[in-house]
């Protein structure tokens, strides 16, 4: 007994040869695989600072760039810049040459290793929709990552004009801003403001608030948002609330079906309903900050005229 | 506290005298909404009769009915499996519920009517797995039925947050309902299950004194005539037919199953004649006041409720426990 105790703690303090051999080895493939870690390169390029506040240096001209939002997409296609588009998401349907690239996964879940792959020289991803963690990640790998976040008309212009600037398709992007400027003053002017109300969930209720840019859209169709501004952007609105603000009209983008129930309990009573007021439109061209929200607002005009 | 009739109906009064005014309160008042008078003075107006009588009187009496289920299920499971961290949702029931409420999303959000269908098969099919897991020798093994039922969970949390990757536009309503939102159902619904719940509740009821007796021991209960097998498994199903009821119709409403029959039992003993209708009515006054809570806090503009009752709950439970320790 006592020996065998005095035998394994005998054991702890001198290593054996295979002890030591292995803790040698050990040691060197710690070494060697810290050492693999991939080393920056110093490229040409301009720095520009993004949305959230971030210096990118962005390579002189771009020719693969992944796109990790649709409105991306649609600006990168507007602009001229749909040839040097590496990679898109899932998400990307419009225009058709954009089902056509290589895709990336979703917005709240794209795939580093398939963005990695296709050796992009800049991404350009939202601040609200994708993940930052992915971002970062790809930052490590030594990617330019260049985040937008527009959340206004007047910053989706700017946006466009961005990342014409960023591609080198400055001129391009200046009249793809021209003509949507000029689809907006083309509007009938409305006798009177319609409050809407926009339908972006129906169970729970989820509305669009003052400061999102889709109430720039409601702004610019003539007519206005009845969701106040509040912590959230797309705020839970309470049923209640909807049958208080009691709307003119009821903006919904949707591509489901519609749920039959919806507008029979309560919300029968509603203006909007009782009017026949409840606009189900194409969601992409309402909910994509992108070049096509000029049509959105050209389109709501059309339909809010008396 | 020894048990008397009249002891009974007198508590069961003063509690009904603190529900009815929180009940017409929060039936009633509603900040930065329309004001009482309006509410009681406009029943020809066609908006302020829809707010009162479609939409807060369900979403109200839902409170009541989702809170008081869950609260008498989290007692007599805290009984059955004899652990006090006992709660409805441990035995995997309202996972089961929540994947069968999220898989019509998937499938096409169009299939709104078979949201509550789904979510109550969802729960059924889990419930019976896990009474299967937790039977040994044809009796009901407390610790089998719990880890079971943790395991059931964690396997249909998996296939609910591997499902997420195909939701898309379905998100936002599947993690509503995770949360839990009384607003979820619709008036005819409430109206149905609110006796079907009641029901059940009465049934567990009959079962009280047995209750008290197989606290004392089990083998003690057995010697003294009580079936406690059979009583044992016949609350498993009551129980969960419970859990299963509240969330499909509201979602996942945490805390109120787990804290309310604690808080009961400090002022009520052991005595389940008193602890059952007594919990039923806490579990639906402290539902109500958080619902009441979530949707006034920031009107129009509403907060999950499930983070309210915890919010509400738990202090007030610590608070109970330290006064009573000193």
């Amino acid at each position: 007994m006592q020996k065998l105790r005095l035998e394994s703690s005998k054991n702890c303090i001198i290593p054996s040869f295979y002890q030591r051999f292995f803790f040698a080895f050990f040691l060197f493939t710690l070494v060697f695989l810290t050492s693999c870690s991939p080393k920056k390169e110093d490229k040409p390029g301009k720095i520009v600072i993004d949305a959230i506040g971030q210096e990118v240096t962005v390579p002189i001209r771009p020719e693969k760039i992944i796109s990790l939002a649709p409105n991306i997409t649609e600006i990168l296609f507007a602009i001229g810049a749909g040839n040097q588009i590496a990679g898109v998401t899932d998400f990307c349907t419009f225009p058709d040459a954009a089902k056509t690239k290589p895709r990336t996964g979703g917005l709240t879940n794209p795939n580093l290793e398939s963005m990695l792959q296709l050796q992009p020289d800049l991404i350009l991803v939202t601040a609200d929709g994708n993940p930052k963690a992915i971002s970062d990640r790809a930052k490590s790998a030594g990617i330019p990552v260049f985040t937008i976040n527009p959340s206004s008309w007047d910053q989706i212009l700017a946006t466009i004009q961005l990342i014409g600037e960023l591609t080198g398709h400055e001129s391009q992007a200046d009249s793809v801003i021209k003509s949507m400027i000029e689809k907006t003053e083309k509007l009938s002017i409305l006798p009177s403001k319609p409050s809407i109300f926009t339908l972006l969930n129906e169970k729970p209720l989820i509305s669009a608030a003052k400061g999102s840019f889709l109430d720039d859209i409601l702004e610019k169709a003539g007519g206005f948002n009845v969701v106040p501004s509040g912590p959230e952007r797309y705020p839970v609105i309470n049923q209640e609330g909807l049958l208080k603000m009691n709307p003119d009209v009821i903006l919904w983008p949707s591509e489901d079906d519609p749920d039959p129930e919806l507008f029979k309990g309560p919300f029968k009573n509603l203006k909007a309903v009782k009017s026949g007021k409840v606009f189900k439109v194409n969601p992409d061209l309402y909910l994509r900050p992108g070049p096509r929200v000029a049509d959105a607002v050209a389109d709501l005009n059309s339909r809010l005229k008396p | 506290m020894t048990f008397r009739v009249n002891t009974l109906l007198l508590h069961l009064s003063v509690w009904l005298l603190i529900l009815i005014p929180v009940f017409l309160f929060c039936l009633l008042v509603q900040p930065g909404s329309v004001s009482v008078q309006m509410l009681l003075t406009g029943f020809d107006d066609p908006i302020l009769s829809s707010i009162l009588w479609e939409v807060r009187l369900p979403r109200v009496i839902n409170g009541l009915m989702t809170g008081g289920a869950l609260a008498v299920s989290g007692l007599v499971l805290q009984l059955i499996v004899r652990n006090p961290l006992a709660e409805p949702y441990i035995l995997g029931i309202s996972s089961g519920a929540s994947f069968g409420a999220i898989l019509p999303l998937i499938l096409g959000a169009s299939l709104f009517s078979f949201q509550i269908g789904g979510a109550f098969t969802g729960a059924v099919l889990v419930m019976v797995v896990v009474y299967f897991t937790g039977l040994r020798y044809g009796r009901i093994d407390n610790g089998r039925l719990l880890l079971g039922g943790v395991m059931m969970g964690a396997f249909v949390s998996a296939l609910i947050f591997m499902s997420f990757t195909f939701l898309g536009d379905g998100l936002r309503t599947a993690i509503t309902w995770l949360m839990g939102n009384l607003s979820l159902g619709s008036s005819s619904v409430i109206f149905t299950l609110f006796p079907i719940i009641l029901l059940i509740i009465l049934l567990v009821y009959r079962y009280s004194y047995a209750y008290n007796l197989i606290l004392t021991g089990e083998e003690v209960a057995s010697q003294v005539g009580i079936p406690v097998d059979r009583i044992k498994k016949v609350s498993y199903l009551y129980v969960s037919a419970l859990t299963a009821l509240a969330v499909c119709v509201s979602g996942i409403i945490g805390f109120v199953g787990l804290v309310i029959p604690h808080i009961l039992r400090r002022f009520y003993g052991f005595d389940h004649r008193y602890l059952i209708p007594f919990s039923f009515l806490g579990g639906g006054m402290l539902l109500m006041i958080a619902d009441w809570i979530a949707r006034a806090a920031l009107f129009p503009v509403e907060l999950p409720v499930g983070a309210i009752t915890a919010f509400l709950g738990a202090p007030f439970f610590i608070a109970l426990m330290r006064k009573q320790s000193t």
